[in-house]
């Protein structure tokens, strides 16, 4: 299949893409060692357009992930800190005073680089102000804003944010809505292998990150192209009736566990899920598995596609009663795994 | 005069039997003379009544033993018993039952007494009695009647009242067995092991009256709800190594199974029912359920 309308005006095959795509991957994991499942994922979400959220312990390796991703991409990276006093104007414009010492404003780092801007980082999206999420929740669907009287367009971002989950102090939670509109939540822990944690920290290559990251060629897959490489997979890859039933299963299955038969520890069944899947969500979730199956040679979903992307599609968008709520982690992590072992497929 | 001669007389016999003979009397103070069998025992006793000064010497008693075929001599005992006296104590027992009655007499002993001046001898007298013989009554006449008795017949008890609690009793011990049972998963909460494939493979031949096409849906369906009742969750194309490692005995069968998974997916989810059954026709789907519930059968 013929990529139309490539913006940097080769044309590229889906086949070729897909080469490219697993290249991606391949470079990516000689960088970061011992996450596979996170990079599998971080090229889903390149290749399907969506915005993650990173979830992980401090000094993981996410940002060098995202920097790594962003050279092999191409394009511009930027990255924001979240905290209590950053307000929505800190992301668009910069004022100072000059060296002639007059008040000059400059352009902020969300539209500093214009349409270029390919990955956005937000580290600790959970401390800045809701002021400052709904600019961003903005930029994230409509993929514009509006500064200086101009509207900007960032037809190439993709924004991942990282959510500090220890302290609970000065934060403010992402409300529903706002969550449901990252395509995925990855979770990053430090890889469990002995061997792997010996090399992360005795092997002087992942002492320097500007380094390692630099051993990457830059631009292996043009950031522009990829609108057009993930419409593409979208309508390659198919989907059949039965992938289709499967799919509404899982959803059932989720908004009623107790009706598949799923009982968890100390919890009652009947009040638990306050709202399963948004039906974005489930878009969401085929999407990516659409990706998956790509990244795997096929033009057709099965069920191991959906799996393979199920959680971090779609574990974060269910809503529990609030009385579970605290135990979030651990009942999710038990009721996701029983609904994929109880839903049949075919 | 002739009075005082007596009396001086007397008196020299008195002074002479106090120098000479310590021991004053012996009375003997025997039991009944009569009604002895083989086994009784006859104590005989003897209160001997002597001077000041004199004790009994304990070498002169005799020993327990044997004194004739139907006497033994069982205890002996010498005891003060009062200033002056002493009461000897023989326990006898007779032996050897005599065919009728006869009188046994049992032999005199001689006790020697310790004095200021030597010794004294107390002689307790030989002792007759009339020992009997044991013999079976012959009752006659009305004495029969009094003798020999018909036996008490047994009195019946009422056992009617005990009948409700042992019913109750015997339901509730039938009753815990059960639970036990159950508890232990005996017969009959045994279950018998799961058939899985047994029930697909019969599924499948009972598919043979319908269309081609569903029919070759229908049979995959049954093999793979089979392969998830035998996992416990639901086995997909890729859990087949999880499979095979939790449930070895099928594991030669697996390139089979890795055959029917790549044929489903074909026909599920490409929607390519003809290329699939081309490939993995439905006559192979059903050797291949009947191959898995023989193996089924055979690992357990």
């Amino acid at each position: 299949m013929q990529l139309e309308n490539a913006p940097h005006g080769a044309a590229m095959s889906l086949e070729e893409a897909r080469e490219s795509a697993l290249a991606f991957e391949q470079m990516l994991e000689r960088v970061i060692i011992g996450q596979p499942r996170a990079i599998r994922l971080l090229i889903i979400a390149v290749f399907a357009r969506g915005h993650v959220l990173l979830e992980g312990d401090v000094g993981v390796g996410k940002t060098t992930l995202l920097r790594a991703a962003a050279r092999l991409i191409g394009g511009a990276f930027e990255r924001v800190e979240g905290s209590v006093d950053l307000m929505p104007g800190d992301l668009l414009y910069h004022a100072f005073i000059d060296t002639d010492g007059k008040p000059r404003v400059e352009y902020g780092p969300a539209i500093r680089h214009g349409g270029d801007l390919a990955i956005f980082f937000f580290n600790e999206i959970n401390r800045a102000r809701p002021q400052v999420h709904s600019l961003l929740l903005r930029i994230m669907t409509e993929r514009s804003t509006s500064a200086f009287n101009t509207e900007f367009a960032f037809p190439f971002l993709q924004v991942f944010a990282d959510r500090n989950r220890i302290e609970r102090e000065e934060t403010f939670e992402l409300p529903a809505a706002a969550r449901d509109r990252f395509f995925m939540e990855v979770g990053i822990s430090a890889p469990a292998d002995p061997e792997l944690r010996r090399r992360l920290i005795f092997d002087t290559v992942f002492h320097d990150t500007d380094a390692l990251v630099g051993t990457l060629p830059n631009g292996l897959i043009d950031y522009r192209a990829l609108p057009a490489i993930a419409r593409a997979i979208q309508l390659a890859v198919r989907s059949s009736a039965a992938i289709e039933s499967y799919t509404l299963s899982l959803w059932q299955g989720l908004a009623r566990p107790q009706e598949v038969g799923i009982a968890l520890d100390g919890v009652d069944m009947n009040r638990l899920i306050l709202g399963g899947a948004s039906p974005r969500g489930m878009a969401y979730l085929v999407q990516a598995a659409r990706v998956q199956a790509w990244l795997e040679g096929r033009a057709m979903i099965v069920p191991e596609d959906i799996q393979a992307v199920f959680f971090e599609v779609i574990a974060h968008r269910i809503f529990l009663d609030p009385i579970y709520e605290l135990r979030r982690d651990a009942i999710i992590g038990a009721l996701v795994p029983a609904v994929l072992a109880s839903v049949a497929a075919p | 005069m002739k009075r005082r001669v007596v009396l001086a007389a007397l008196a020299w016999l008195a002074a002479s039997a106090s120098a000479l003979a310590q021991v004053q009397s012996v009375e003997l103070q025997p039991p009944r003379a009569f009604g002895y069998f083989a086994g009784n025992i006859i104590r005989l006793e003897a209160i001997i009544a002597t001077d000041p000064g004199t004790r009994p010497q304990a070498a002169s008693l005799p020993r327990p033993r044997t004194l004739r075929p139907w006497l033994d001599l069982r205890a002996v005992l010498v005891e003060a018993a009062g200033p002056g006296r002493y009461r000897a104590r023989f326990d006898y027992q007779t032996l050897d039952a005599p065919l009728e009655a006869v009188q046994r007499s049992i032999p005199s002993v001689t006790l020697t007494f310790e004095t200021p001046g030597g010794t004294a001898s107390a002689v307790i007298p030989a002792w007759a009695f009339v020992m009997s013989p044991l013999r079976g009554l012959a009752p006659i006449g009305e004495a029969q009647q009094a003798v020999l008795m018909p036996d008490i017949a047994p009195r019946l008890s009422d056992t009617d009242r005990f009948r409700l609690p042992m019913a109750a009793t015997a339901l509730g011990s039938l009753l815990c067995l059960g639970l036990l049972a159950r508890h232990h998963a005996w017969w009959p909460f045994r279950r018998r092991a799961a058939r899985p494939f047994t029930i697909a493979e019969r599924q499948i031949h009972r598919l043979a009256a319908t269309p081609p096409d569903a029919a070759y849906r229908a049979s995959l369906l049954a093999l793979h709800r089979a392969f998830d009742a035998a996992h416990g969750k639901r086995v997909f194309a890729t859990d087949l190594d999880g499979f095979v490692t939790s449930h070895p005995h099928f594991d030669a069968a697996r390139d089979d199974i890795a055959r029917f998974f790549a044929a489903s997916r074909r026909a599920f989810f490409a929607e390519d029912i003809s290329g699939a059954s081309g490939e993995h026709p439905i006559e192979a789907v059903s050797a291949l359920s009947h191959r898995l519930s023989q193996l089924e059968r055979a690992a357990s």
